[in-house]
C-alpha cells in the first residue's frame, strides 16, 4: 500500500508545472556551474605546477642559510574534489596585497550551494502542500476512507516525494559529473567516487529533513498558503540565517585576540625580552676576560634560548587552542541547522573542510620542521668542511625532503563527519515521529 | 423650530444628493473620461484604498511574523557588526601604536561597515612597504575557518536576500489570491479604477513593510550613537540615508515582481513558485556566477602565486648581485606588479561589466560604494598604497624622512558618479516593472 501511494505521488509530481520547471532550472545550473568549475580547476592545477617548478628553481640555485627561510613552502595541490566543492579556499591562509576582493562580495556557485540552497528550496516547493493540498482538494477524505493507516499514508507520501526528487537530481548530478570529467579530468580514484556517493547520500538525508518539516507544517496549518509561508520561513531561518550568524555569535561569546597581536607578542618575547636577558647576563661577566664562547657557556645561553622557545611555543599553542575552541563553538551553534550539517559533511568528506585545512596546516608544520633541520644539517656539514663558509654561501639542497601532500584518508574523514550524519538521521526520525503525531490528530474534513 | 428642522432635513437631503451625484460621476469616469474626476477626489479614493489594504495587511498574521522576524535579525546583525567593527578598530589602534618604525600605510576600519561589511576586511589593513614588496597585516580575526564557509549576514545581506524574499512572500498572492477568494470581482465591480486598485495594493504593502524597517534601522543608529563609542558624522548619516533610499528602491523591484507575477499567474501556488525561482536566479545565481565567468575570460594569478614570485625575486637578486640590490629588487618587482595590476584591473572591469546585467549586483555595488566598503574603495586604496610605495622607493629605504600615508576615503559624489549606470538601472527596472504591472492588471480577466 505504501508503494501505491508513493507511485501515485511520483506520477502527480512529474505532471506538475512547478516540479518540471524546478528541475529544468536545476539541470541547467548544474551544467553551467560544472563547466565553469572544471575550467577553474584546470587553472588551479596549472598554477600549482608552475609554483612548484619556480620554487624548486629557487631552492636548487639560490639557497643560502640566510635568505631561504621564506622560500621553504609546503605547496598544496588543489584538492581533487575542489572541482565540485569549493569549501575553504587555499587563499584564505595567506594575507596578501593581491587577494581577490570579489569573492567576499559574491561567493561562488559550487555544488554545496546548488544542493544546499537551490535543492532544498525545490524540496520546499514539493513538500509544503502534500497534506493540506490534498485536504483542500478533498481527496484526503477519500484516501482515508479506505482502511489505510495514517502512518502508511505519511510514509508513502515521504517516499513518493523522495523518489520523485532522486531521478532528476541524479540525472543533473551525473550530467555535471560528466562535464567535470570531460573538461577537467581530475583523476579520481574509487575513493573519490565513494566520497561523492557518500555526500550525495548525506544530501538525500538533508532533503528528507526539509521534506519532513514540510509534512509537519502541512499537517498542522489550515491552508496551503499558510503552509508555504511557514515552510519558507523555516527554510530561511535554517539555511540563510542560523549558519551565517554562527561564526559571529561565537566571536562575541568567546572573544580571542587577533593572530597579528599574537605574532607581535611573540616577536616582543623573542627579539626584545630574550635579547635583554642575554645582554644583562653577559654584562655581569663583561670584565672577566673570558672568550665569547666561554661566556655563553657560563651564562647558560642554551638554557635561556630553550626557556624562551618553550614560552613562545606555549603562547602559540594556547592561541591555537583558543582558535579551535572558537571554531568549535561556531560549528556547534550552526549544527542546529540541517543545512550546516550537510555542509560539514560535504566539505569535510570532499577534502575542503575545516578538518582538512587543519590537517594541511599540521602537515605543513611537520614539513617545515623537517626541512629546517635538514638545512641546519647541511649547513653544519658545510661549515665543518670549509671554515669560511658563511650564511650567505650557497647550500646544496638537492636531496631535500619533498612535500607530498596526502589528503586525509577516507575513513577518518567519514568518521569525523559521523556525528553530523547521525544528527541528520535523528532529525529524520524526530521529524517523522512529530509529523505522524500531528497528522494522526488532524481532522480530515 | 419647524423651519430649522426642515432646513436641516433639506440640507441633509442635499448632501445625500451630492454624494449620490459624486458617486455617479465616479462610475461615469470609468466609462466616459478621466478628465471629469477632480484631483482631490482621486487622492481621497487612493487613500481609502491604501487604508483598507493597510488595515488588511496589519491584521494579517504573516505580516506580523515577517516584521518581527526581520526586526529581530536586523537588530542582531547591527549588534554583531558594531561589535566586529569595535574589535577591528581596537586591533587597528594597537597595530598603529606598535608599528611606528616601518613604512606603513594603514587604513582604519570603516564605521559604515556595520551596515555593509563589503570588502572592508580587505581594505582596512596595514600595508608595510619593504624592498621585497608589500607586507600585509590584517585587523581581522578570521582564523575561525567557518567565516569562509558562510556569508556575512550584515544589513546589506538582509536587504539583498532576506527582505527581498519577504517582499515576494507579501505580494505573490496580491492579485491572484484575491481572485481565488472571490473578492477581486467585488472590488472591481465598484466604481474604483483598476489603476487605483493596483497602486493601492502595491503602495499599502510597500509602506506597511518599510515603516517598521525604517524605524528599526534609525533606532539602531541612535542606540549605536548613544551607547557605544561609535559615532557617525553627518556625512555618514547622509550616506546611510542614501543607502536606505536605494534599498527601498531595490525592494520595490521585488514588490513589483511579486505583484506582476501575481497578475500573470493563474493560481497563487504557481505565482509563488515562479517568483521564488526569479528571486533565486537574480539574487544568487547571476551575481555568484559572475566572478567565475569573469575568471574564464581574464586569467590572473592567485595571491599565493604572487607572494611566492615576489619572494623568489628577492632571494634571487640578493644571491646574484652584490650592490644596488634593493633597487634591482624594486625594479623587477614593479614589473611584476605592473603586469599583475593590469590583469587584476582587467579582471575587475570584466567582472563588473558582466555583473551589471542584474539589478541585484548593481544594488550591491551602489550600496557598498556609498558606504565606502565597495570595490571602488578597494581600487582607490590599492592606487594609494602603490603611490605610497613609489614614494618610499624614490626617497630610498635608508632615508631618515618617512613619507606619511594620508588616506582620504572616497566621497559620496565619487561613488554616485561612477554608479550612475547602476542607479539608472534600478530606477528603470522599477519603472518598466510598474508599467508591466499596470498593463497586465488593466487587461486582467477577473473571472
Amino acid at each position: 500500500m505504501i508503494w501505491e501511494i508513493a507511485k501515485k505521488e511520483i506520477k502527480i509530481n512529474f505532471l506538475t508545472f512547478k516540479f518540471n520547471i524546478s528541475f529544468i532550472l536545476l539541470f541547467f545550473i548544474v551544467i553551467i556551474s560544472s563547466v565553469v568549475l572544471a575550467t577553474n580547476y584546470n587553472r588551479k592545477v596549472s598554477e600549482y605546477q608552475e609554483r612548484v617548478i619556480s620554487n624548486n628553481r629557487i631552492l636548487d640555485n639560490y639557497a643560502t642559510m640566510n635568505r631561504i627561510q621564506n622560500s621553504i613552502k609546503a605547496i598544496k595541490p588543489p584538492t581533487k574534489m575542489s572541482s565540485l566543492f569549493q569549501g575553504i579556499s587555499d587563499d584564505l591562509l595567506v594575507n596578501s596585497f593581491d587577494d581577490d576582493p570579489t569573492k567576499v562580495l559574491f561567493p561562488l556557485v559550487d555544488w554545496i550551494f546548488i544542493i544546499g540552497v537551490i535543492g532544498s528550496l525545490l524540496v520546499v516547493f514539493l513538500s509544503y502542500d502534500s497534506v493540506i493540498g490534498e485536504k483542500e482538494k478533498g481527496t484526503l477524505q477519500l484516501l482515508l476512507s479506505h482502511s489505510l493507516p495514517k502512518a502508511k499514508l505519511l510514509l508513502g507520501k515521504l517516499l513518493g516525494g523522495l523518489f520523485s526528487i532522486i531521478p532528476p537530481f541524479i540525472i543533473s548530478v551525473l550530467a555535471g559529473l560528466l562535464v567535470i570529467l570531460l573538461i577537467a579530468n581530475p583523476e579520481w580514484g574509487s575513493k573519490d567516487y565513494f566520497a561523492l556517493g557518500y555526500i550525495l547520500f548525506a544530501s538525500l538525508l538533508f532533503f528528507t529533513v526539509i521534506f519532513l518539516i514540510g509534512l509537519i507544517i502541512s499537517s498542522k496549518v489550515e491552508s496551503s498558503a499558510a503552509a508555504v509561508f511557514a515552510h519558507l520561513l523555516t527554510w530561511v531561518i535554517l539555511v540563510l540565517i542560523i549558519p551565517n550568524l554562527s561564526p559571529f555569535i561565537s566571536t562575541i561569546l568567546y572573544p580571542i585576540p587577533s593572530a597579528d597581536m599574537i605574532s607581535k607578542q611573540l616577536y616582543h618575547l623573542m627579539n626584545v625580552e630574550r635579547e635583554e636577558v642575554i645582554e644583562r647576563e653577559l654584562n655581569k661577566h663583561k670584565n672577566s676576560g673570558l672568550t665569547e664562547a666561554e661566556m655563553f657557556k657560563k651564562i647558560g645561553l642554551d638554557e635561556i634560548q630553550e626557556r624562551y622557545r618553550s614560552r613562545a611555543n606555549k603562547i602559540q599553542e594556547s592561541y591555537i587552542n583558543q582558535v579551535m575552541a572558537q571554531t568549535l563553538i561556531a560549528m556547534n551553534i550552526a549544527a542546529i541547522s540541517p543545512y550546516a550539517q550537510f555542509l560539514y559533511i560535504a566539505t569535510d568528506v570532499s577534502g575542503v573542510g575545516v578538518v582538512n585545512t587543519i590537517n594541511y596546516l599540521e602537515m605543513e608544520e611537520m614539513y617545515l620542521n623537517r626541512m629546517n633541520s635538514f638545512m641546519r644539517k647541511k649547513y653544519e656539514e658545510a661549515v665543518k668542511s670549509s671554515n669560511d663558509f658563511s650564511i650567505d654561501d650557497k647550500l646544496q639542497l638537492t636531496e631535500r625532503p619533498t612535500f607530498n601532500y596526502a589528503e586525509l584518508g577516507l575513513a577518518p574523514r567519514i568518521i569525523y563527519t559521523t556525528p553530523y550524519i547521525l544528527l541528520l538521521i535523528i532529525y529524520n526520525a524526530i521529524g517523522f515521529f512529530i509529523s505522524y503525531k500531528i497528522f494522526k490528530r488532524k481532522p480530515i474534513v | 423650530m419647524i423651519t430649522t428642522q426642515k432646513i436641516t432635513e433639506k440640507s441633509n437631503f442635499n448632501i445625500k444628493i451630492d454624494t449620490c451625484l459624486s458617486e455617479l460621476t465616479l462610475t461615469n469616469t470609468n466609462i466616459l473620461s478621466k478628465m471629469k474626476l477632480k484631483k482631490q477626489q482621486l487622492y481621497v479614493i487612493m487613500i481609502t484604498i491604501i487604508q483598507k489594504e493597510c488595515k488588511q495587511i496589519l491584521l494579517d498574521k504573516r505580516f506580523l511574523i515577517l516584521t518581527t522576524l526581520y526586526v529581530l535579525i536586523i537588530s542582531l546583525s547591527l549588534t554583531i557588526f558594531a561589535n566586529d567593527y569595535l574589535r577591528r578598530l581596537n586591533n587597528y589602534s594597537l597595530n598603529q601604536s606598535s608599528s611606528s618604525e616601518d613604512f606603513s600605510a594603514a587604513k582604519s576600519p570603516e564605521p559604515l561597515s556595520i551596515f555593509a561589511k563589503g570588502v572592508d576586511a580587505k581594505t582596512a589593513r596595514s600595508f608595510i612597504v619593504w624592498p621585497g614588496g608589500i607586507k600585509v597585516i590584517s585587523n581581522e580575526e578570521s582564523i575561525n575557518l567557518l567565516f569562509s564557509l558562510f556569508t556575512t549576514p550584515d544589513v546589506l545581506y538582509i536587504f539583498k536576500v532576506i527582505l527581498s524574499l519577504f517582499a515576494i512572500l507579501l505580494t505573490y498572492d496580491a492579485v491572484v489570491g484575491e481572485k481565488e477568494r472571490g473578492t477581486l470581482k467585488l472590488l472591481l465591480s465598484g466604481s474604483i479604477r483598476r489603476t487605483e486598485v493596483i497602486i493601492g495594493k502595491l503602495a499599502a504593502r510597500y509602506i506597511t513593510f518599510l515603516l517598521p524597517l525604517l524605524l528599526v534601522v534609525t533606532s539602531g543608529i541612535l542606540i549605536l550613537q548613544i551607547f557605544t563609542p561609535i559615532s557617525f558624522s553627518s556625512g555618514d548619516l547622509i550616506k546611510i540615508g542614501l543607502f536606505l533610499l536605494i534599498s527601498g528602491l531595490y525592494l520595490l523591484i521585488f514588490f513589483s515582481i511579486g505583484t506582476l507575477i501575481s497578475t500573470i499567474a493563474k493560481e497563487s501556488s504557481v505565482s509563488l513558485i515562479i517568483s521564488m525561482l526569479v528571486w533565486l536566479v537574480f539574487v544568487f545565481i547571476i551575481p555568484n556566477s559572475c566572478s567565475l565567468i569573469a575568471k574564464q575570460i581574464v586569467n590572473f594569478p592567485s595571491a599565493h602565486y604572487m607572494e611566492e614570485q615576489r619572494n623568489n625575486i628577492f632571494v634571487e637578486v640578493l644571491f646574484k648581485e652584490q650592490e644596488n640590490t634593493s633597487r634591482k629588487i624594486v625594479s623587477r618587482n614593479s614589473k611584476l606588479s605592473m603586469d599583475f595590476s593590469n590583469r587584476f584591473n582587467n579582471y575587475l572591469n570584466t567582472f563588473e561589466d558582466i555583473s551589471r546585467i542584474s539589478f541585484v549586483t548593481n544594488y550591491v555595488y551602489l550600496a557598498t560604494d556609498i558606504l565606502n566598503t565597495g570595490l571602488m574603495e578597494n581600487r582607490h586604496l590599492r592606487d594609494n598604497v602603490i603611490r605610497y610605495q613609489n614614494d618610499v622607493i624614490n626617497r630610498g629605504f635608508d632615508s631618515e624622512s618617512k613619507p606619511h600615508f594620508i588616506y582620504k576615503r572616497l566621497s559620496l559624489s565619487n561613488a554616485l558618479q561612477s554608479n550612475m549606470f547602476g542607479f539608472l538601472f534600478i530606477v528603470l527596472s522599477n519603472a518598466t516593472l510598474l508599467i508591466f504591472v499596470f498593463y497586465f492588471f488593466i487587461r486582467y480577466d477577473v473571472r
